[in-house]
């Protein structure tokens, strides 16, 4: 990733962030459910870059958010699990295409595109749900908040991403 | 020195995964084990500053709905003063209010917390109850100059003393963390005959809370685990997801009657 991509690719990290705790984080579907879209990041993330470079971004700007929303370190950890097991996810939805430098998300089916951004999704909210609860207790209580806010993330990331995919050229 | 080296230079990957893994949860757990009040550590200063400035212009866009609870609270005071005899319209008890305005407020967590915008300079101190307009809201639990953090009753450690209008009875109020519009009411004796529909209120007896603030009305209940007591479900009259006035009771006698009780 040379300098440029690198300044783009912290500018659209520090939007997400920005529109996360201005905009998605006021969203309360069923009154408390809050979509986390800033995961898109994880999504349009080129494949080919540094890994470590992944995982410093993901883990500021997991701390950012946790500055913001009062949340501890939470998003930190979870967005440091995803950047970790980001390299597996694509793995095992794209095969090996993922490892050529032309390979481009867009390109991938709906179904592959689908069950990448799920995973994603499902890491990061159990990790998030799981620490946050911090009990046995509560285990079914973090799994169902896992699931419902994991739906509206998906869905309203799913549509972010339909309306702005790239043009085809 | 060599392999050492080599063992960082093809590690690296997962030793930086480890730190960063290591060091956010040092940071989430420490602040967990030692119930450190999270609100005002992460938004003090600049931070309470810019949550203001966010409430305010979204206070400007509800100004309609505001307006619409103020005027209802209105009504209902008037009539209370109109039925109450001559001699009693000067309250002599020791509770005072000050009113504030909730800056931050999160519901959708295990352990909830609220921001107003009131502190130490307005003599708000530790443990004074917070109330709205339609019910209870929490508790003071740590003060700045301008800003004073609330525990939600939407927090896995608040227990506020609590009872059942139409019987007496009083129990300590909980939250299972499973949904933000219903609360919990543990240790009423099995004995208790209940009606769905009745009122909860406080109880009044942590010199927190004056007895008798509205919390919510009975849905259901059951038998604790241990078959003694019973467990009441009930819902809340104040939405916690759209609180945004609210009350700080002081209690001028609570220093004295803290002193007689240890």
């Amino acid at each position: 990733m040379d300098q440029t991509n690198l300044i783009k690719d912290l500018l659209f990290a520090l939007l997400l962030v920005v529109l996360q705790a201005f905009l998605w984080n006021n969203i309360h579907l069923f009154g408390w459910v809050s979509p986390m879209c800033y995961l898109i990041y994880f999504y349009v993330h080129p494949s080919y870059t540094n890994p470590m470079r992944l995982l410093t971004t993901a883990f500021f700007m997991g701390l950012l958010l946790d500055i913001w929303l009062d949340t501890l370190a939470l998003h930190a950890l979870a967005c440091t699990v995803v950047a970790q097991s980001r390299p597996w996810i694509m793995q095992l939805t794209f095969g090996l295409a993922h490892e050529q430098k032309t390979f481009r998300i867009h390109q991938a089916t709906w179904l592959q595109r689908m069950v990448f951004f799920g995973l994603i999704t499902l890491i990061h909210h159990w990790v998030f749900f799981t620490v946050e609860d911090l009990s046995w207790s509560h285990v079914g209580a973090a799994l169902w908040r896992t699931l419902i806010t994991g739906v509206a993330t998906i869905g309203v990331s799913m549509l972010l991403i339909a309306v702005f995919k790239p043009a085809k050229s | 020195m060599s392999r050492l080296t080599a063992f960082f230079s093809s590690n690296k990957t997962k030793l930086l995964f480890g730190f960063y893994l290591v060091l956010s949860l040092t940071l989430t757990l420490s602040y967990q084990t030692f119930n450190q009040v999270r609100l005002l550590h992460t938004s003090g200063g600049i931070g309470a500053q810019i949550h203001e400035t966010t409430s305010h212009w979204r206070d400007y866009f509800s100004l309609s709905a505001q307006n619409e609870v103020l005027r209802q609270e209105n009504a209902r005071l008037k009539a209370a003063e109109w039925n109450q005899p001559m001699t009693h319209q000067t309250y002599s008890g020791p509770y005072r209010a000050k009113a504030t305005r909730v800056v931050r407020n999160t519901f959708n967590q295990r352990d909830n917390y609220l921001l107003i915008n009131t502190g130490t300079k307005d003599s708000i101190t530790t443990d004074m109850g917070v109330v709205s307009n339609l019910g209870l809201v929490g508790i003071i639990e740590q003060t700045q100059k301008g800003y004073s953090s609330v525990m939600s009753i939407l927090n896995s450690r608040s227990r506020i003393s609590a009872q059942v209008n139409r019987t007496g009875h009083f129990g300590s109020l909980v939250w299972n963390g499973s949904n933000h519009n219903r609360v919990q009411l543990i240790d009423i004796p099995i004995t208790t005959e209940l009606k769905k529909g009745d009122t909860v209120a406080t109880a009044g007896m942590s010199g927190i809370f004056p007895e008798g603030i509205l919390i919510g009305r009975l849905m259901e209940w059951k038998k604790s685990a241990d078959q003694n007591y019973l467990e009441l479900e009930v819902a809340l009259f104040q939405d916690m997801s759209r609180v945004r006035n609210v009350y700080v009771l002081q209690n001028k006698d609570k220093i004295s009657r803290d002193s007689l009780i240890r």
